[in-house]
């Protein structure tokens, strides 16, 4: 359990909480002490010597993250997934789909991704290279323990490209979730729950017009367990893309 | 989250009547709903009733232009038409560059 966020310390409380037994001689320079994870906002400098102070320790804990393992690319600054479609008709509104799903089945939490049929897909591994997917689950990474109490999906939209339209909504039916998705929230599961978030771009067209609608979204997926830190598996970024061409006009 | 953008469009030209770059302007809204619109959806006039994005300017939130050059080997001097009857030929030639230029554009970015 980490130590509190305010009011007195000790310097035994610290000791304890980075393992040591209460009462017993111990020091700020101890490496046990200094290489506490410290809380959000605070620094505790590992480097013995150093001026390190009571306040560094406030919200510390020994807890370590969970091990994670990912397949796919994790950065904001390319595309984990893409789904395109391209639909040409007299009139045309078109909506390309993308499903996320968070799913604890003992001893790991999978984070997948699948498409609605019709469009094209491609998730890109580590090293960048893309490979087709499909309406069936791909995995783009995982939790590697059991246990997990609580997940959770944060997202934003990414502001370019600058014609984006779409949604990025929770959901169950669509991916096969137990629970739809809240962003930002922690959502309780238990083995073989999961939490479930659709994106889509639409796009609309008549009369000899055109529109290309682009859905970006940043994803961080995170797990939570009792003698850990909150451990986020990685940000994603997510695109789906809509192209509506009208080829007549009534 | 639900965002729509819409875009609309106008062609600078020269003295050739050559396109020679395009201004986008966007409008994005933070909601938007599908809701059943009476179409036409052929040339008798016969209409159907089918799912259409709907906006309020109520929840526009933002509004932006972007201005592509476009190159010399693309530019045209067709135009959309306005009215109807259109041409089929003319709009379809024009729609293919419309197309290069959003293209091009977006991969710019």
């Amino acid at each position: 359990m980490a130590l509190q966020t305010s009011g007195a310390i000790s310097l035994n409380q610290i000791h304890v909480e980075a393992g040591g037994t209460s009462g017993t001689t111990a020091s700020l320079n101890d490496s046990d002490i200094r290489g506490l994870n410290e809380a959000a906002g605070k620094t505790i400098n590992n480097t013995s010597g150093t001026t390190i102070d009571f306040d560094d320790f406030y919200g510390a804990s020994n807890a370590v993250a969970m091990s994670t393992t990912n397949y796919a690319r994790i950065n904001s600054g390319n595309n984990s997934t893409y789904v395109t479609r391209s639909v040409t008709s007299g009139i045309v509104f078109l909506s390309v789909t993308m499903d996320m799903r968070l799913r604890r089945q003992d001893n790991f939490v999978y984070y997948e991704v699948k498409q609605t049929s019709g469009a094209s897909g491609t998730w890109y591994n580590t090293s960048g290279t893309g490979t087709s997917f499909s309406t069936s689950y791909v995995t783009l990474g995982k939790f590697n323990l059991g246990g997990i109490t609580a997940i959770k999906m944060s997202w934003s939209e990414t502001s370019t490209p600058s014609n984006s339209a779409g949604t990025i909504l929770g959901a169950t039916t669509g991916p096969s979730a137990t629970y739809s998705a809240s962003n930002g929230s922690f959502q309780s599961v238990s083995n073989g729950q999961s939490i479930g978030a659709r994106m889509t771009a639409s796009a609309a067209a008549e009369c000899y017009q055109t529109q290309t609608a682009v859905c970006t979204v940043t994803m961080n997926v995170t797990a939570q367990k009792s003698g850990y830190l909150d451990t986020t598996l990685g940000t994603y970024r997510h695109q789906t893309r809509a192209v509506a061409i009208s080829n007549n006009c009534f | 989250m639900k965002f729509w953008t819409t875009h609309t469009y106008e062609i600078e030209r020269n003295e050739a009547g050559e396109s020679v770059s395009i201004t986008w302007t966007f409008k994005k809204y933070d909601n938007w709903e599908v809701q059943q619109v009476e179409k036409r959806i052929d040339a008798d006039g016969n209409t159907e009733m089918i799912d259409w994005p709907v906006i309020s300017e109520d929840n526009l939130v933002n509004t932006w232009t972007a201005t592509y050059e476009i190159p010399e080997a693309d530019r045209t001097t067709l135009a959309k038409g306005e009215s109807h009857p259109h041409n089929h030929e003319n709009e379809i030639a024009f729609q293919e560059k419309y197309l290069k230029w959003w293209n091009d554009w977006e991969a710019s970015l």
